[in-house]
């Protein structure tokens, strides 16, 4: 048995080959990374070896306040973005497909897929502008109907919805590619059928469209639960502010913040391969639930 | 099972393997690059030693930073200490993060700048160079450094920056300070309630859009009032003989109220929270607001040459005393140590020559260069006077700002004086009515818990003068204040402050 | 499913479909009304407005004029398209190799692969490895770092594992070698995918800047996207206008800063509007049959 998965693999040798380049790439910018979060274990040290000081920096990061908020802040920023955001594009997708004037449809595409190519940095450019108290559409829009103007990224009870919202509009026209498709790919045939016995336009929503995106929506919902962990580190880097940052300051934020900016490797490592852990046992255990409902996991 | 299993020993392996080339790889090239200081040590050899140095204000490609790396590289030469300075090429918008990367990473210039931001770990690693000696031994730089300076070394030896110390004074246009009536009554007896009279006249008489802003955070506005509230330092006395942080006391709600009161009459920018320095600018030389706070010195002699080029010599900018009542002066200074400066790195291994440059820019030829530039170009000697050039607005000093050991040979032509007088007055006023505050270096296991009671004091404090938060929440914010560690730091303040 | 004719539900969900994609279409075209509205009319534009207020390209000749503009877009072009090219290079070959029927070692290496990928080591470990490898302020660094990105990966598999074993196997029996299938059959075959892929990995680095703002701190080796948040988000006009400029220059202080930003994020967006017809074309094709989600 050996010796034949050998001899296999001495014939397959040039596939091997071709597949080093991935290797290598993978072992330098991921395997060693990994590695190196060793470092949570050892006070860093710039000149000289690091020092093995144990669980050190994983007690003292249990025992800050801060990081009891942030570990909350993103789990409120992300569970808001989970649940709110997801019927969103689904809604769209179906409202979409009730018109089939090809211009219309088209145009409503075209604008809406936009954003989601756009990087944080854009977007947050465009926020501003769209939300600045003195020049701002949305505040002209509230002042038209006689409401005093409101800066929303300056504070703290509006800040975590303009963090949804924005998220919301990047992702609703993108996102709803994927239900689009299985709408468009329900046989007209499953239609006909229904109206000939009499069906409205309810029943056919309801015992045909809806079940055929059974499978997309499970899967898709439960791999976003699997990616909790990340609520969005560019987004809230390039939202943030002082008057708001602890109602948005995330793990990702944090470890740069106290990592980079202030120069606490260590700790910043611990607080960094907490999150990663537990974001791996998300993920694979959703894969698995996923794969369990639907037969269809994240690969 | 067994398929996961196997991945996980396949995994282990792997990464053992590669962590031993990769230390490998590191060793080499650590060893690898300071051969060529060792021609140093000998006296006759005079092979310019090169000296790294990592700078903000010095980009690599910036014509002014290239002459004067030339000009320090001859001038030093024809003294008998040939060095040859690199600059390591820092961005410059998140400088002090891009410096902090930098350092942790092993990687450490020479000569380093520091610029505000937490340097905690370069004096826990013991990076820096404790420069008392030097000093010590030193001509010209000794006589550079003023009092606070050298009270700022005292219990932080690893900076030194001959420089003012950076605070703030609050300025306005003469023209329309001189357009209001209530101006003079303020400056009889600059009282809170005087100024509060004079703003509102002056938003009249000058249709600015508000009086005052600030870029973002409060202390620009606290340099007018907050020793008037009795903010006389960061730790204050309560009723039981113990130190208490001011910003948790009554004053502090007082001083907020007005705040609030100005913000709400549009006195105080609407839209402050989202200033920075550059829009702060741009509001004032537009005229859309009155008051803005400068550092003393060379920034406000900024702030008179950009207002006088944009709105005419009339608009030339005043100073404004701090206010008047508990107390008076403007924000207190910080002796506790430099925030920022020129550090010497530990592991340098040309030390003597890296001081040697500071001591050379020091020196009267060094002075002239830093402050002056070039002869030819941004200045020239006629008629035995120095005549500054256009070109002359685009120079700043990089090592020596004061002017404690500042005599040059010439006089300066009367029209073009090294500061304008509006900038003299600044550093007039604020030596005359500057006190000093009971701050202390941070222990590096409360800096953590320093830092997040502030954030929740300036995240407070903008909210209450926003109106966000009311003033029966004052209670409440001095409790996260103590629960964010406030307690701990201020505990250990009793323990510090006699 | 539709109804026949029009009805008043369906001019309801046309509005709010219309509302919806009015709320993307303002803002992005108001951006580009003010960047080429003239400096002294800016203060006029309102945040609805779609056409500009008098004309002018200063705006732009002020930030293009800039230095640091040219490099950075330079910069940000060669590690798109070089990597872009690496990427799809090297996703192809492995998902070609690693769709080979009965290759062994297949699905521990699957899984081997997955875990590691999703196991993020954070920023501080990345950073030390990139100096350890001497790719600090290298653009090598960001063109090298994540040059396969799994789940593309796996898209490119599924495609692979369509491709017909008979068309491989007769090349094989021609004589042909691994590389030469590889290359000879199945790229040709991938045109598609391929481009899909493309885009994913291309729009993915033209848009990063979180990485490239902590990898390269070098200002000659700045990005668009850095250097575009700079300005706009931190608000530091002297990335864009150096400190000396702003110093002495009183007519350049004179702009309007609203506008200059207006003008940076309208350049840094022009290369995805020039791609954008392309990539409605693959990109959501490759979605619609792939059914995955980025």
């Amino acid at each position: 048995m050996m010796g034949y998965k050998l001899k296999k693999i001495w014939t397959d040798r040039v596939l091997y080959l071709m597949l080093l380049p991935a290797a290598v790439f993978f072992t330098l910018f991921h395997l060693l990374p990994i590695y190196g979060m060793k470092l949570a274990f050892f006070d860093y040290r710039i000149i000289g070896e690091d020092v093995y000081v144990g669980m050190k920096y994983f007690k003292i990061l249990f025992s800050t306040p801060v990081f009891s908020t942030v570990l909350a802040n993103t789990l409120i920023i992300s569970a808001m973005k989970l649940i709110l955001i997801f019927p969103i594009p689904i809604i769209f997708a179906l409202m979409l497909n009730e018109f089939h004037n090809g211009r219309f449809r088209k145009a409503i595409q075209v604008v809406s897929y936009l954003p989601h190519f756009l990087s944080w940095v854009v977007i947050a450019g465009i926020w501003f502008e769209f939300l600045s108290p003195s020049t701002g559409a949305v505040n002209e829009l509230i002042k038209l109907f006689g409401f005093p103007a409101r800066d929303f990224l300056t504070d703290k009870d509006t800040i975590r919805w303009v963090l949804v919202i924005s998220e919301a509009w990047r992702s609703i026209g993108w996102d709803s590619i994927i239900f689009f498709a299985v709408i468009l790919g329900v046989s007209p045939s499953l239609y006909e059928a229904a109206y000939a016995d009499g069906a409205n336009r309810w029943h056919i929503l309801t015992r045909i469209v809806l079940p055929h995106l059974y499978v997309p929506m499970v899967t898709i919902f439960i791999l976003n639960v699997g990616f909790i962990m990340n609520a969005g580190l560019d987004q809230v880097l390039n939202f943030t502010n002082v008057s708001v940052n602890s109602r948005i300051d995330i793990i990702d934020t944090y470890v740069y913040r106290v990592g980079l900016v202030n120069g606490e490797y260590s700790f910043a490592t611990a607080a960094n391969l907490f999150k990663s852990i537990i974001g791996v046992v998300l993920v694979l255990s959703t894969h698995f639930i996923s794969k369990k409902l639907t037969s269809k996991g994240a690969w | 099972m067994k398929k996961l299993w196997f991945v996980l020993v396949a995994s282990l392996l792997l990464v053992t393997a590669c962590s031993k080339s990769g230390g490998e790889g590191n060793e080499g090239g650590a060893s690898g690059s300071p051969s060529a200081s060792q021609s140093a040590d000998s006296p006759d050899n005079k092979e310019p030693v090169t000296l790294k140095i990592v700078n903000k204000d010095m980009p690599p490609d910036d014509p002014n930073t290239i002459k004067l790396v030339k000009a320090i590289e001859e001038g030093m030469a024809k003294q008998g200490t040939p060095i040859k300075l690199e600059i390591v090429p820092v961005q410059a918008g998140t400088y002090s993060e891009k410096l902090g990367l930098l350092l942790q990473g092993g990687n450490i210039p020479d000569l380093i700048y520091f610029q505000g931001g937490d340097y905690n770990f370069a004096v826990n690693q013991k990076i820096l160079e404790d420069l008392t000696p030097y000093i010590e031994k030193s001509t010209y730089l000794k006589a550079s450094l003023s009092e606070l300076n050298k009270e700022r070394m005292k219990s932080y030896p690893y900076l030194v920056w001959a420089a003012p110390i950076r605070a703030q004074v609050p300025v306005v246009r003469q023209d329309w300070f001189d357009k209001t009536a209530s101006g003079k009554a303020l400056l009889e007896n600059p009282t809170v309630d005087n100024y509060y009279n004079f703003f509102k006249e002056l938003k009249q008489v000058s249709g600015a859009k508000y009086v005052y802003t600030v870029a973002g955070l409060l202390p620009e506005i606290d340099v007018m009032f907050n020793q008037a509230f009795g903010l006389t330092s960061t730790w204050v006395k309560g009723a039981d003989g113990k130190y208490v942080f001011a910003s948790t006391t009554q004053a502090e709600k007082d001083k907020l109220d007005f705040y609030a009161k100005l913000y709400k009459e549009g006195l105080l920018d609407p839209e402050f929270l989202t200033k920075k320095w550059d829009t702060k600018e741009k509001a004032f030389y537009d005229g859309e607001a009155a008051i803005i706070a400068g550092t003393q010195g060379k920034i406000i002699d900024i702030y008179n040459t950009k207002t006088v080029g944009q709105n005419g010599e009339s608009a030339k900018i005043m100073v404004l005393p701090p206010a008047k009542g508990a107390a008076q002066g403007y924000l207190p200074v910080d002796v506790s140590k430099e925030s920022r400066g020129m550090a010497i790195a530990s592991t340098s291994e040309n030390k003597d020559q890296a001081f040697a440059v500071l001591e050379y820019m020091a020196s009267p030829e060094g002075q002239m260069l830093d402050k002056l530039g070039i002869q030819g170009e941004e200045y020239q000697i006629t008629n035995g006077k120095i005549k500054l050039t256009d070109k002359f607005a685009a120079w700043f000093p990089h090592f020596v700002e004061n002017l404690e050991n500042f005599k040059p040979a010439q006089e300066f032509d009367p029209s073009t004086p090294y500061l304008s007088e509006p900038a003299v007055k600044s550093m007039e006023m604020f030596t005359g009515m500057s006190t000093k505050d009971n701050a202390f270096v941070m222990p590096a296991e409360l800096a953590g818990k320093w830092d997040a009671s502030l954030a929740v004091y300036n995240e407070f404090a903008a909210n209450y003068v926003v109106g966000k938060v009311k003033s029966e929440d004052f209670a409440k914010f001095v409790e996260s204040w103590n629960a964010a560690g406030g307690k701990e730091v201020a505990d250990y303040a009793n323990t510090v402050l006699k | 499913m539709a109804a026949k004719g029009f009805t008043v539900s369906k001019l309801i969900l046309g509005l709010l479909l219309t509302a919806i994609t009015l709320t993307m279409f303002v803002p992005i075209v108001n951006l580009f009304a003010k960047a080429l509205s003239s400096p002294d009319k800016v203060y006029l534009m309102k945040g609805y407005d779609l056409l500009p207020k008098g004309f002018s390209l200063l705006h732009f000749k002020v930030v293009l004029s800039n230095p640091i503009v040219g490099k950075a877009l330079l910069n940000s072009l060669f590690i798109t398209v070089t990597g872009t090219l690496l990427s799809v290079f090297f996703t192809t070959i492995s998902a070609y190799v690693l769709t080979r029927k009965n290759l062994v070692g297949k699905a521990p290496l699957m899984v081997f692969l997955i875990i590691f990928m999703i196991l993020e080591p954070g920023i501080v470990p990345e950073y030390m490895v990139m100096k350890d490898l001497r790719l600090l302020d290298s653009l090598w660094s960001m063109v090298l770092y994540r040059t396969i990105n799994v789940f593309y990966l796996i898209i490119m598999m599924r495609f692979m594992e369509d491709v017909p074993d008979s068309l491989i196997e007769a090349a094989k029996i021609d004589g042909a070698g691994h590389m030469r299938v590889f290359v000879r059959i199945v790229l040709p075959l991938a045109k598609v995918p391929l481009l899909t892929i493309g885009m994913f990995y291309a729009v993915s680095r033209w848009n990063e800047f979180f990485k490239s703002s902590i990898f390269l701190s070098d200002p000659d080796k700045t990005v668009l996207q850095v250097l575009l948040r700079q300005f706009v988000v931190d608000n530091d006009s002297t990335a864009l206008l150096s400190a000396a400029t702003l110093l002495s220059n009183n007519e350049v202080a004179q702009l309007d800063f609203s506008a200059l930003k207006a003008a940076t994020i309208v350049i840094a967006m022009i290369p995805i509007l020039v791609l954008y017809p392309i990539i409605l074309k693959y990109y959501t094709s490759g979605v619609m049959e792939g059914g995955i989600k980025e």
